[in-house]
């Protein structure tokens, strides 16, 4: 009896073997419709853009993160993204004072797409993950039930995250998840402010002029004189890397920069080099806000670094700087001039990153 | 029995009818891997003091070169040409590696390389717009082009101060012709080149930061003593 029923069973466990092995997989069908993918526009001469494969761009969560962006309903204080990062100064602000009473200069929100870190200190290094911080009472001061509660109940959010992210009844996300999506939208929204249409790029391609004292700033800006190419090259005028330019003689807190994240002392002093696109509109300047306008940054570089500074970069003691970079009245002020040149009225008035409220 | 073994042939059939495509192997890979020392040391960036020749005391922090127009070089005149502009820097690890996949097998007996831009490709743009070669670029008002060799750090005079020996132009390129045997074999090489950053100061000038100077750029007499020295401070290991 036993030999009668092997072989059939033989026979079937076989085919179902062959059958499960070889089968293709098919996608499981969820009735959720895959959000759309979002090429950016890469401007000409740009390099390629840091944009990660575990948050691609959307159509639709760019729309998401762009209402969050403007929408202070991630906060219990009032705050969005946007009360720190205003258009009007380039999506940034003057001054932030941090809980300990550190000054903070908020870096602008411009071609973040490239940036390889975050924060004067690069205390961040993936975007998708720079916001999670934001949560907390240093900036939004975000109440969890407070969120639940909002975005289920508001007409318009429920559907965004679930063309967006496939997420059906937001009160049912763990919230280190919705957490995370949320910042992931904004994420993706920010990575579509791009700056490249200043007066300077126009030059480049030959639709606008340069005064002449735009021109001899230029000189001065990528020559040996002002040898402000070096760190503030590229499309992006910063080199993305992080640098101890001799603000400081003494290294105390806060102002021991990068070394506080990496704990390496020849990261002692170094701070992000931020880009000098719309520099114009980004006032007070420097990691702590202590210059006040463009030209006592140009009068820093030309006679106030400290090379005492330890850790001072070495581009910032070559022979001719060890006396101050020897500019005149009429060099300094033709610098200015030429910073000026790298304001981008479009990115400013560009209605895709302002409010949709 | 017999049925046994066709149903475990058939068994086996099945857990072998695997998704994934045959890999073929590609070509034999030649692969130049780049070492940095000072004399006999290992370059050790930041934290290692060194001496040159003219008694100077440094430290290094940064290193990045262009390396251009390779060819492996045979007696015959049978030479082959490696086209590439690699830009390397010590910094990581990953640019110190380069293979290429094309079968090379052979005996040579030396190689040929520019540290630098090749003249034809050494302009303004012309190596696309990733970030690292953008900040390498050697401004319009001072020529164009690229930066071939950016080295960088601090050395003790009365203080501790910088230096920054930036090299550009066609007339400062550096060309490495070193003439040692060598086979690439069948199923691959890796040829060791090795930089002595100690030569960059001697061979055929001593230079001095106390006389000549902490940085060389745009300076054509100095760029010029640097870009002789380079000549030798490459070697086959």
């Amino acid at each position: 009896m036993y030999f009668r029923f092997t072989k059939p069973l033989f026979i079937i466990f076989g085919i179902i073997v062959l059958l499960v092995t070889c089968r293709k997989d098919k996608p499981i069908d969820t009735g959720i419709p895959s959000p759309t993918p979002y090429e950016l526009e890469i401007p000409k001469g740009f390099p390629k853009p840091v944009i990660p494969a575990f948050n691609p761009l959307t159509v639709e969560g760019i729309q998401l993160g762009r209402m969050l962006y403007y929408d202070n309903i991630l906060s219990t204080n009032g705050r969005s993204c946007s009360s720190c990062h205003n258009s009007d100064k380039s999506y940034s602000i003057p001054i932030f004072v941090l809980q300990t009473g550190e000054r903070i200069s908020v870096p602008p929100h411009i071609n973040l797409a490239w940036n390889s870190d975050f924060n004067w200190n690069g205390s961040e290094n993936v975007l998708d993950h720079e916001g999670i911080a934001d949560f907390g009472p240093e900036f939004f001061n975000s109440n969890q039930d407070s969120i639940y509660a909002r975005f289920s109940r508001h007409a318009l959010y429920p559907d965004l995250f679930l063309k967006a992210f496939g997420l059906r009844n937001i009160a049912k996300i763990p919230y280190p998840e919705l957490q995370q999506k949320i910042v992931y939208a904004i994420s993706q929204f920010m990575r579509t402010m791009i700056s490249s249409n200043s007066k300077l790029d126009q030059y480049k391609n030959h639709k606008a002029t340069l005064t002449a004292a735009e021109m001899r700033g230029a000189e001065i800006y990528m020559s040996e004189k002002g040898d402000c190419f070096h760190c503030h090259g590229s499309v992006l005028y910063s080199s993305n890397a992080f640098s101890n330019n001799g603000l400081d003689s003494i290294l105390v807190g806060p102002s021991e920069g990068r070394s506080l994240i990496t704990g390496k002392i020849y990261d002692r002093g170094k701070f992000s080099v931020p880009t000098l696109r719309n520099i114009e509109l980004t006032a007070p300047y420097m990691h702590d806000g202590r210059f006040a306008t463009l030209e006592e940054v140009v009068e820093f570089y030309n006679s106030g670094v400290k090379l005492s500074s330890p850790n001072i970069d070495p581009l910032m003691t070559k022979t001719n700087k060890q006396f101050g970079l020897g500019l005149t009245h009429q060099d300094k002020s033709d610098l200015v001039q030429f910073l000026k040149t790298l304001t981008d009225t479009v990115f400013m008035n560009n209605k895709n990153f302002q409010s949709p409220f | 029995m017999k049925l046994f073994f066709i149903y475990s042939g058939l068994i086996v059939f099945a857990f072998s009818c695997k998704k994934n495509p045959i890999v073929i192997e590609p070509n034999p890979k030649f692969t130049i891997s780049l070492n940095h020392v000072v004399e006999t040391s290992h370059l050790s960036l930041y934290k290692d003091w060194y001496t040159n020749q003219a008694g100077n005391k440094y430290r290094v922090r940064h290193l990045r070169y262009f390396i251009s127009n390779i060819v492996l070089k045979r007696n015959t005149g049978n030479n082959v040409f490696l086209p590439v502009h690699w830009l390397v820097d010590v910094e990581s690890e990953l640019s110190t590696v380069r293979t290429w996949l094309q079968n090379v097998e052979g005996n040579y007996n030396g190689i040929s390389f520019f540290i630098g831009v090749d003249s034809a490709s050494n302009v303004t743009d012309a190596l696309g717009s990733n970030l690292e070669v953008q900040n390498m670029a050697w401004p319009d008002m001072m020529g164009g082009g690229y930066h071939f060799l950016q080295f960088e750090g601090d050395y003790v005079s009365k203080d501790t101060v910088g230096f920054a020996m930036h090299l550009g132009r066609n007339s400062q390129l550096v060309k490495i012709d070193i003439n040692k045997d060598f086979s690439v074999l069948k199923n691959g090489t890796n040829l060791k080149l090795t930089m002595d950053l100690s030569e960059w100061f001697k061979n055929p000038y001593t230079y001095n930061f106390d006389t000549d100077g902490n940085y060389i750029m745009g300076i054509d007499s100095l760029m010029q003593k640097i870009s002789k020295n380079g000549n030798d401070v490459f070697q086959i290991h």
